[in-house]
């Protein structure tokens, strides 16, 4: 990420910034960076520290979710914002939407993301998620040894894998692989067959990391 | 159980909660060599971590009303950055490069607060700024969930979420989100 130097923006409204340093433990914490002596003495980001996070939205842009935790993914020049959208909504009941957007334009409506349907929906333990990593965003709806997930930006109605883990297992996460598959962290009684690394060598943790490469089970949208 | 990439390497964390205190744990896959290793032992309710620099991993942990940071994989156990008076909210954090930022709400505040820091070559931290975000008056408090991401050009986005209802998920007025994005700069 390269900062931007000059910081243009820096319409703060009146009490919606706070230039001062936050609390913190460190003794060095508020003190000038020690790389300091390379940047030009300027206001241009209206703080005297020479940083400031600049408000680009002036009031928080609000929007329908229901109650699961957001998600927010990125592949460097756009959000992706991962929820559950109340009732109504464009799929005619609660359902798992993304919003995209980029540093400035605000988001379009609720893209619905119909294949993470689930029959188990509304149970709390459907986690609907992004994960970026190795140039690639995943959104992905997982529910204990179920999991499904599409590379975006690709708004379509079908997704790209999906895997099950073996009974008793939960798949803990899903995030992109180096190789262009991804990683399942699975954890239970025991890890799952091609594990390529215990998750936690202490007792009541055992688990590990299945690429998907070989065992990946895709499906179409039913 | 979260993951999460960079620098080659998958990075697997777990809250391990069967004994006291509660512990981040650490596994780092790929690379040269597989590892495995623990974050401060504060008491950790909940955390979030990402990839640090290529070669480390951050670890934003919340202990009760306090707020650590802890870079971790980089060869030492470095610095801990402790942030307090904050909610029982999970917290979120992404780095670029050396640049750090998290995201947590404040003790009483309507809205998250997003923290930038430099962790130095030297394991030091070093505040740049901070910002409390708008506060969307439209959300019950307290507020319950928040995450955030970066682009390549310094904008950061933070979106959190407020109470619902227990029976939220069937109801038609159930709207709870809100998000902004500031832009880290630095003088020239």
């Amino acid at each position: 990420m390269s900062l931007l130097s000059g910081c243009a923006l820096t319409h703060a409204g009146p009490g919606s910034t706070d230039d001062a340093p936050p609390p913190t433990s460190s003794a060095d914490a508020g003190e000038p960076p020690t790389d300091a002596a390379t940047i030009e003495p300027s206001t241009a980001c209206g703080s005297a520290s020479g940083y400031a996070l600049s408000p680009i939205d002036r009031v928080a842009v609000h929007f329908d979710s229901g109650d699961r935790p957001l998600s927010l993914g990125t592949t460097g020049h756009t959000f992706f914002l991962a929820h559950l959208h109340g009732n109504p909504s464009p799929c005619d009941g609660p359902c798992f939407g993304m919003r995209v957007f980029d540093a400035r334009a605000l988001p379009g409506p609720v893209q619905p993301v119909y294949w993470s349907y689930h029959p188990e929906l509304g149970s709390r333990d459907v986690a609907f998620e992004m994960a970026s990593g190795f140039d690639r965003t995943l959104v992905v709806t997982r529910l204990g040894n179920w999991a499904r997930w599409q590379a975006q930006p690709a708004p379509r109605f079908e997704f790209d894998g999906e895997y099950y883990a073996d009974a008793g297992e939960v798949i803990g996460s899903v995030v992109p692989a180096a190789n262009g598959n991804v990683h399942l962290a699975i954890h239970g009684p025991a890890a799952a067959d091609g594990a390529v690394g215990g998750a936690a060598g202490d007792r009541g943790l055992s688990g590990g990391a299945v690429d998907t490469g070989d065992r990946q089970r895709h499906s179409q949208w039913v | 159980m979260a993951s999460d990439v960079g620098g080659g390497r998958t990075w697997l964390t777990t809250l391990q909660d069967w004994d006291f205190p509660p512990t981040v744990q650490i596994n780092r896959l790929g690379g040269a060599a597989e590892s495995f290793f623990r974050g401060s032992s504060c008491g950790v309710d909940d955390y979030d971590a990402s990839e640090f620099s290529g070669t480390g991993l951050v670890v934003a942990q919340r202990c009760g009303s306090a707020l650590e940071l802890q870079v971790r994989g980089t060869g030492g156990d470095g610095e801990i950055l402790t942030l307090s008076s904050v909610e029982a909210v999970a917290p979120a954090v992404v780095s670029a490069g050396r640049e750090v930022f998290v995201a947590y709400v404040e003790r009483g505040a309507s809205s998250p607060t997003v923290a930038w820091f430099h962790y130095t070559e030297a394991d030091e931290w070093l505040a740049r700024a901070s910002s409390r975000l708008p506060v969307d008056p439209d959300l019950e408090l307290p507020l319950v969930s928040l995450d955030l991401a970066s682009l390549d050009d310094g904008t950061v986005a933070i979106a959190w979420r407020g109470t619902l209802e227990a029976d939220a998920f069937e109801s038609f007025d159930a709207s709870a989100g809100a998000f902004a994005r500031v832009l880290a700069c630095q003088d020239r």
